[in-house]
Formats: C-alpha cells, structure tokens, sequence
C-alpha cells in the first residue's frame, strides 16, 4: 500500500513538472507578454521593465532561472500585480478552499441520497423526477443560475446579500451555485452504479437470507455502489477549487478561479505558472485520496 | 350509586378539564416559545441585515465605491491605471486639488499656494505649514525632489515617466541620455563636445537586434555584437560588452576622427561611471528652495501645470518611508503593504483585503482634517458589471464604477434618481493602418470616414449617452475644434470615386482587427454593414483577445482596428501628442511634419489663448489628412446613492472625496 502511494507520488511529480515546463513555453507562444500594454511606454522603460521581471534573457535561460526559483521555494513575481505570486495564492486559496469544501458537500448531500433513492425506486416518478433535475442542474450553467439565485432568493431572505463574501452566510448562495451542477452528475453517478450493484447476485442472496432493506441498502450496495461516485468526486473536487471563475465573478468572491482567467489573458507568467503548479498538486492529491478510499471500499482493488 | 358516579364523572371531566387546559397552557407555551424562538431568530438576521445595509454606513458616514477591478499596487509612480487612481486620490494629495464643481479651479492641496513667471516656465509653490504625512512627519519639499527624481530614475522604470517630461532635463534624465552627463560636461576630455557629438550613444533604431536581443553577449558572433553594439549605442550596453568594446574597439564603429586615446577615455569613463544614478548631473527642474518651498522649472510653457499636478504621477511619496524598506530605484518594496504605508491625502490606508475590499480611513494628520466630512471609504472590486448593478440595488452600494447599457433603461425607469449619465474625457476611434494597401491611399480613408454613421452606431447599437466625434479632440475649456468631421454619404462615394477602387470598392481587402471585449463584435458588424451599404467595401471582422490585438495594433498587423483614449489631464495635448512620429501609441505609420511644426509652436507659446488656437490648427492638419475616424467622446453611465452629498459631475471622474458628504 506504502509502495502504491509513494509511486503515485513520484508519478505525480513528474506529471506536475511536465505540466510546468508545457505551460512555460505555451503562453510564451502567445502574441503580447507580461508588459503589452493599452498605453506604449518608451523603449528604455520597456528594457528597465523586462529586467525587473527577469524577461531579458533567453527563453531556455529563463526556464532554468524558473526552476531555480521554484527549488528555492519562490515562485516568482505577478507582473500585473506587481505582488509575490505566493501572496497571491495564500490569500485567495483559503475562501476557494471554503467555497470548494462548501459546493463539495452540497453536491454529496443533494446528489448522492438523490441517486440512491433514484436507483431504489427505479423507473418509478421519483427516480424520473430527480433524473429530470438532474438533466436540468447539469444544463443550466453556473452563469444562468447564480443571477437567478441572486435576484429572486438574495433579495427576498434577509441575511443573503445578492454578492459579497463577508460573513459565513455569504457562502450559502455561491456554494449552491457552485455544487448543483456537480450535484446533478453526482446523483446520475450514483444512481448508475447502485443500479449496477443492486442488480448483483449477492445482493438477492442477501434479500434471499431475510436481511433487511436498510441493512442491504447500507451494509451490502453502497460500498460497491459508490465507487463510480467516489472516482468522480476526486477530480471534481480540484475542479470546484479551482474552477471557479464564473461563480466568483457573479457573487464577488475573492477566490482563485479570476487568477486562473486572467493570469492568461495578462500574460502574467509567473501568476500562471504558480496556479498550473497548485492545480497540478490538488489534482494529484485528491486523485490519490481518492484512489486511497476506493481501495479501501472495494477489496478487489487491494490484491492488484 | 348513580349519582357518585355522576359526580365521580363530573369529578373526572373536571380533572380532565383541569388537565386539558394545562395541556394547552404548556401547548400554548411551547408554541409561544416557539414563537419567540422565530421572533428572536428574525430579529437577530434582521440586526445582522441592518447592520450591513448602506443606512449604517451612511451613518458612519463610510462611502463604499465599486471599483471594477483589484489594484495593480498603490505606488503612485509604479501604476497607470483609472482603478488605482481612484483609490490614490483618496489615499494622497498632490500639490493642487480639484475643486468638485468648477474644473478651472484649482485648490490648495499640498501646496498652500504657488506663482508661476510670465512664460510659465518656472513655477514655485509654497507647501502647507500644517502638511503631515499620515505617520505625523512634516511633508518637505525635499519629498518632492525626492519623489520626482523617484519616478524618472532609469532603473526603476516607471511606464507613467513620461508625465514629468514637462520638467526641464526629465526626459534625457529618465531615458538615461548619459553622454549628456558624461561626456559633454566632461573635464577629462582633451576633444570638445562638438566633435564628440557623432558617437553613437543613444543606439541605432534602425538595426534589428530582436533575433538576439536576449541572448547572452559573449555567445554572439562577431557580426552579430557589431550588430548589437550599434542599435544600443554606448549608453544602453552592459558592462561586460563596455570592457569587450575597450579590448576590441573594431566591435563599435568608432567616428573616424576620434583617436585611440579618446576612444578609451570614453570607454574608460563609461565603465567607471557604469550602473551609477546620474541624478547629481542631470540638472533636473525641481529644487527644494528651503523645506517649504518647491521651484519647478519646465522646458517650455505650461500654463496648465496645476492639473497635471492632480495627476497621481505627480504625487508625493514619503522619501523615510521608501528609503526604510528600500533604495530610491528599488520597485516593489514593502512599502506600500498596508501596514507599511504612508500617504499625506485626506485618507489613509485601513485593510487592504486581496481581491476582497481596500478600506481607507480619515487621516488625522491631514492639513485640511476639519474639512473632510467622511469618515472612511470602501473600494469594491466588482468586475462583473451586472454584479455591481445588483449590489447597488440591494442596498450594497453607493456607487457603481459603471452600469452596462443594457441596464441603463431599466435603472431609468426604476431608480431614475440614482442613474446618472455624464460626458467623460475621451474619444473612441477607429486607427488606419496607414501605411497598408489601398488605406495608405488619404481619399480612401476619408471615404471610408465619411461613411462612418456614428450616430446612428450610438442610437442602436452602444445605448450609452455617448455624443458623436466630430474630431480627436473632445470639447473642453475654451477648446474649439477648427473643422468639424460627421456622417456624410454623398462626400463619402465622391472621395471613392477619386481612388483606384471607385469602380471595383470590392477589391479593396481590408481587415478590422477588434477586442474580444463584450459588444465589440455587434460594433465591429454595424461598421461593415455601413461601409458596405454606403461604398461596397466588405471588410473582414478580426476578433482577438486584449494582448493579441494590441501586439498586432503594435506591429502594424491590421487594416482599420478600434480604439479608444482616455485624457490623463484637460488640455487638448493629452489627444494630440500621441500622434507624433515613433510615439509609442501612435500605432497608425501616421506622420506629418506640418503637425508636429504646429505642437511644437504650441509647446513654446506663451500666451496661453494663442497655444490653444495653435493646437485647433494642429488638429486641423491631423483630420485632413484623417489618420483615424474619430466615432465618439465617451460617457460615463454609473449609479449614484441619493444619500451622497456634493457629488459633481466630472469629466474625469476625478471626485475629490475630501468635500463629499453621506446624508439620509
């Protein structure tokens, strides 16, 4: 299991260095750099500038100068925002962490039972019912939904502002926002695969021998019935982190997702870089959390 | 017997009665409880919800500003931005500040009062006795020698420099013109400066260097450090390439007439003087006469000194308090973390939350403390503008940066005295490439102009208030434009029918390059179907995105793009330099000599009435040549709380916050 881990690490570091160097010479491909600008500034400040921001040599030059940097923990300056790109991540991590964490648990809480009881009350209304919204949370795009939440629910309860992120109660609208489409997938997830379970011969042998409802439900399907869900909800959960630009512009939330955006659209490298580099590690570590409790679920897994 | 039992019964029923109503008393109880519970839960969410409604802080008289974006910093000399000034304006003071109704006005800020001589040429201001900064330290004039050598110095690289330029010796000083200071005022030289002036210092623009411009110097071949060598000039190499051209002078192509002893006197100086500030030598226009007063002497006449002083270029920093964390050509020092830093405004830095909200509270040390009737501001930065509209509708804001057009005829309708349009000091325009096939051609373009319908472009497609250009320059002060430029169809077909393409409009390829910015294409498609109505010329829309489009707007990649500039102070120089010949902005391959004759009459006429007519007439020549088809001068649409007091309608949005006021 140790040995598992440490490979999937190893394989992790190699992925998360790959992901650097492609990012690296990729937006360096794109017309403009870091100091394209609405207003033309004279060539000598223009020299001064690339300087300051270590532009003035060669690409391969740079590309070791990065790595240097990174080895010695610095990952280097936003040349937008003239602020370490470190400072960058340490303040808004933190509220998409919280934002991330708080759409993670509403897509479980609303998708996960929503799938199950879809899957018992098979082809029943509930279960085309909640497959219907399910259809309808997946299509509706964050950008249609959070207005609505914010005109029609903000407005009416008291304690919801329409935007802001100032106390806990401002979590509620973004994270629902966030959550449901990843909801939506969750509860068809789930559903596919407690179907796939139920349908199973030890699962009649079970009903075969007397044993409850709830008991085969809890103690027999959900463990295999999961495990679909579980895989899915790794990844998702580094893409709810990091993903989410959309939302936080419509409820003025100071996460990371406007980082991702505009850091290409400013041509801010080192912005860019260090955001690859902290999703290239979220999706290595929750892949292999992930990976870790699938194993744990499901003893098939453990002898490979 | 029957009758215990009837009594017994009643007895029962009694007790039971008894019972019951204690049930519903405890019923009734719980319920109230209940209720109460509610109650106290509704009043608690409705405390939280008063408490952060607009009301309380217009009673703490707190105003919170949408401000579209996150700063890029708080250095006034290191930003170039509207977002940061809006927030500098707040956090400090130059020497003069606006007066929020009347633009002609100057008040005091910094400087309490200040002359200039006949010519304007030379200015002397008297700081304020009482001006502190907002650690208590006296403002000095030596602040603002300090400050100004600060943003001009060549190793800091301010992009904004060019501001200061006005000064005398600002600009060489700030391009780092060094043989001016080494060589000319040199003593050690046995040659006099005259025959000394054909080296080649300042580099030669017209040698490619791009293909090694970053390469390492040692590694280039010979021809190519030749190469190198000349298009930086002596005063741009580095030190090692200054010792490899004093072991091998055959790398620089050395005047013939210079001999050896000379040549390695100038090397020699070049490298003892390498890496230094110049400063000491560069005779720059500002001197601290004594610690109250400040002499700017400028290049030429500039009877409009004062409002570029407003400027946040022309802004004192607090030279303890960068020199603290940092050398005087060192960028991004700790200075302006917000526990760090110091301002002299009328407000000063409180909570600097990343992305989140930058608050600013009154400064107790400010000169003019009594007169500011705000306790503190909030910047928001909203960037999605449908967001603002809806924070300011719910009681969240008290001003909006913008509203999107789309909202303009709901917010008339349903909030008509919080909706607020004003003119804004900027021209929207369309470049030519002017040097491309067929747009080099001056009736092709002023075709193509007089084609262009911007009222109607206006009227259906930007909804904004804007007003149609009629030329570069928008109307301010006592600026009139000489001609006046508009929709002409009939004008449009005849100066067509003076080109090549008057009987075959198609063939003329034309490509309009525009942003991926929301609305750029609707306004991109409304001008070729206009150009197509009226010529039949069919140009090919090109979409990129911001970085993209301005590359190819750099590199003269493009047919017809569309632009914008914003004034960066009221005088009708702010539109018209930018046109010169290798400015950086000019970005058209436009040139004239009679225009720039005519700016450079401007720059040295005193009288400040003639230097205005001078400029018309500049712009005169500029629209007959038509360079660009001006479309329109921007608006400003925002919301505006009624609780707001004494907030003017400016053409810069440059709302001095010291006289405002937040009332019920």
């Amino acid at each position: 299991m140790l040995k598992t881990i440490l490979d999937r690490l190893i394989q992790g570091v190699v992925v998360i260095a790959c992901l650097l160097t492609l990012t690296f010479f990729l937006i360096r491909l794109i017309p403009g750099d870091p100091l394209t600008d609405e207003k033309a500034m004279s060539a000598q400040v223009r020299k001064q500038n690339m300087k300051i921001f270590h532009l003035d040599k060669s690409q391969p030059v740079q590309y070791v100068y990065y790595w240097k940097n990174l080895f010695a923990g610095e990952m280097g300056m936003s040349s937008k925002k003239e602020q370490p790109v470190s400072k960058i991540i340490r303040q808004s991590f933190p509220v998409s962490v919280i934002l991330g964490v708080c759409g993670m648990l509403i897509a479980i809480i609303i998708g996960i039972p929503a799938g199950i009881i879809a899957a018992l009350r098979h082809n029943s209304a509930i279960d085309n019912g909640a497959m219907f919204l399910a259809m309808l949370g997946i299509s509706i795009p964050a950008f249609v939904l959070g207005p609505l939440f914010a005109k029609f629910i903000a407005t009416q309860i008291p304690f919801l502002k329409v935007a802001g992120w100032g106390d806990p109660f401002d979590w509620i609208l973004p994270s629902i926002t966030l959550g449901l489409g990843t909801a939506a997938y969750l509860a068809r997830i789930t559903r596919a695969g407690m179907l796939d379970v139920l349908s199973q011969d030890f699962i009649r042998t079970a009903k075969a021998k007397g044993v409850s409802q709830n008991g085969i439900i809890i103690k027999h399907a959900l463990k295999g019935g999961l495990v679909p869900a579980i895989a899915y909800v790794g990844p998702a959960f580094a893409m709810l982190i990091t993903g989410s630009f959309v939302v936080e512009t419509i409820f003025q939330v100071p996460g990371m997702g406007q980082h991702f955006v505009n850091a290409t659209k400013d041509r801010d490298y080192f912005l860019l870089q260090g955001m690859v580099l902290l999703f290239g590690i979220l999706i290595v570590m929750v892949n292999l959390a992930a990976d870790i409790l699938l194993t744990y679920l499901n003893p098939r897994l453990r002898s490979e | 017997m029957f009758k215990k039992v009837a009594e017994n019964l009643k007895l029962t029923k009694k007790r039971c009665a008894r019972q019951e109503k204690i049930l519903q008393f405890a019923t009734n109880m719980k319920r109230a409880f209940q209720h109460l519970y509610l109650l106290i839960i509704t009043v608690t969410l409705c405390h939280c919800k008063s408490e952060s409604t607009l009301d309380t802080y217009t009673e703490k008289k707190i105003l919170i500003i949408g401000n579209s974006n996150e700063p890029a910093g708080l250095d006034p000399q290191v930003v170039t931005g509207v977002i940061e000034s809006t927030i500098l304006r707040a956090t400090s003071e130059g020497l003069c500040v606006e007066d929020p109704v009347d633009a002609s006005i100057h008040r005091p800020g910094a400087a309490a009062s200040w002359i200039a001589n006949d010519d304007f040429t030379e200015w002397e201001f008297k700081l304020q006795r009482n001006g502190f900064w907002s650690d208590g330290k006296p403002i000095t004039a030596q602040d603002f020698v300090f400050s100004y050598h600060r943003i001009l110095s060549p190793s800091f690289g301010a992009k904004y420099s060019s501001m200061l330029y006005y000064m005398k010796g600002a600009e060489d000083y700030n391009k780092d013109h060094r043989e001016l200071y080494l060589i000319k005022k040199s003593t050690q030289l046995s040659k006099k400066w005259d025959a000394l002036k054909s080296i080649n210092f300042r580099g030669d623009e017209s040698v490619n260097i791009k293909g090694f411009e970053r390469s390492e110097f040692s590694s280039l071949e010979v021809e190519d450090k030749k190469k190198f060598i000349k298009g930086n000039g002596l005063n741009q190499i580095e030190k090692d390439t200054l010792l490899a051209v004093k072991a091998d002078p055959s790398l620089f192509e050395w005047p013939e007439h210079i001999d050896i002893k000379t040549r390695n006197a100038i090397i020699d100086i070049y490298i003892n003087n390498y890496g230094k500030d110049l400063w000491e030598h560069a005779d720059v226009g500002v001197i601290a006469i004594d610690d109250y007063t400040l002499k700017i002497n400028l290049r030429s006449p500039v009877p409009f000194l004062p409002d570029l002083t407003k400027h946040y270029t022309w802004f004192p920093v607090p030279k303890h308090a960068v020199l603290k964390y940092g050398t005087i050509s060192e960028r991004r020092t700790k200075w302006t973390e917000p526990e760090n830093v110091v301002t002299n405004g009328p407000f000063k830095m409180k909570t600097w939350k990343f992305n989140y909200k930058i608050e600013v509270e009154k400064n107790p040390f400010y000169w003019d403390e009594k007169s500011v009737k705000l306790n503190g501001i909030v910047f928001l930065p909203i960037s999605n503008t449908y967001t603002e509209a809806r924070m300011f509708y719910n009681d969240q804001l008290h001003v909006t940066y913008t509203l999107a057009p789309e909202l303009i005829e709901y917010s008339n309708k349903n909030h008509p005295k919080s909706t607020r349009q004003e003119t804004y000091l900027g021209t929207n325009f369309l470049r030519f490439n002017n040097n491309s096939e067929g747009l080099n051609d001056v009736n092709v373009r002023k075709a193509i102009a007089y084609a262009t319908d911007s009222k109607s472009l206006i009227k259906y497609v930007l909804k904004g208030g804007q007003n149609a250009a009629t030329g570069i320059v928008p109307p301010m002060g006592k600026y009139k434009a000489l001609t006046k430029f508009g929709f002409n169809p009939e004008k449009a077909r005849e100066y067509l029918s003076k080109t090549k393409y008057a009987d075959n409009p198609e063939d003329l390829q034309i490509i309009l390059l525009t942003t991926d910015k929301e609305g750029a294409k609707t306004v991109a498609e409304a001008l070729q179907a206009m150009w197509l109505k009226e010529l039949g010329i069919d140009v090919k829309i090109e979409q990129r995105e911001w970085a993209s489009y301005q590359t190819r707007m750099s590199k003269l990649d493009y047919g017809i793009a569309t632009g914008g500039w914003i004034g960066d102070y009221p005088d009708p120089t702010t539109f018209l330099d930018m046109w010169k010949k290798g400015d950086g902005n000019n970005r058209t391959g436009w040139s004239s000599d009679a225009y720039e004759e005519k700016l450079k009459q401007a720059e040295t006429t005193k009288d400040p009435l003639q230097r205005i007519e001078t400029l018309q007439r500049a712009e005169a020549v500029f629209m007959a040549d038509m360079p660009i088809v001006p479309l329109y001068w921007y608006s400003s649409n925002y919301l505006l709380h009624e609780s707001v007091k004494h907030w003017h309608p400016m053409i810069m949005r440059n709302q001095p916050y010291k006289f405002i006021d937040l009332n019920k």
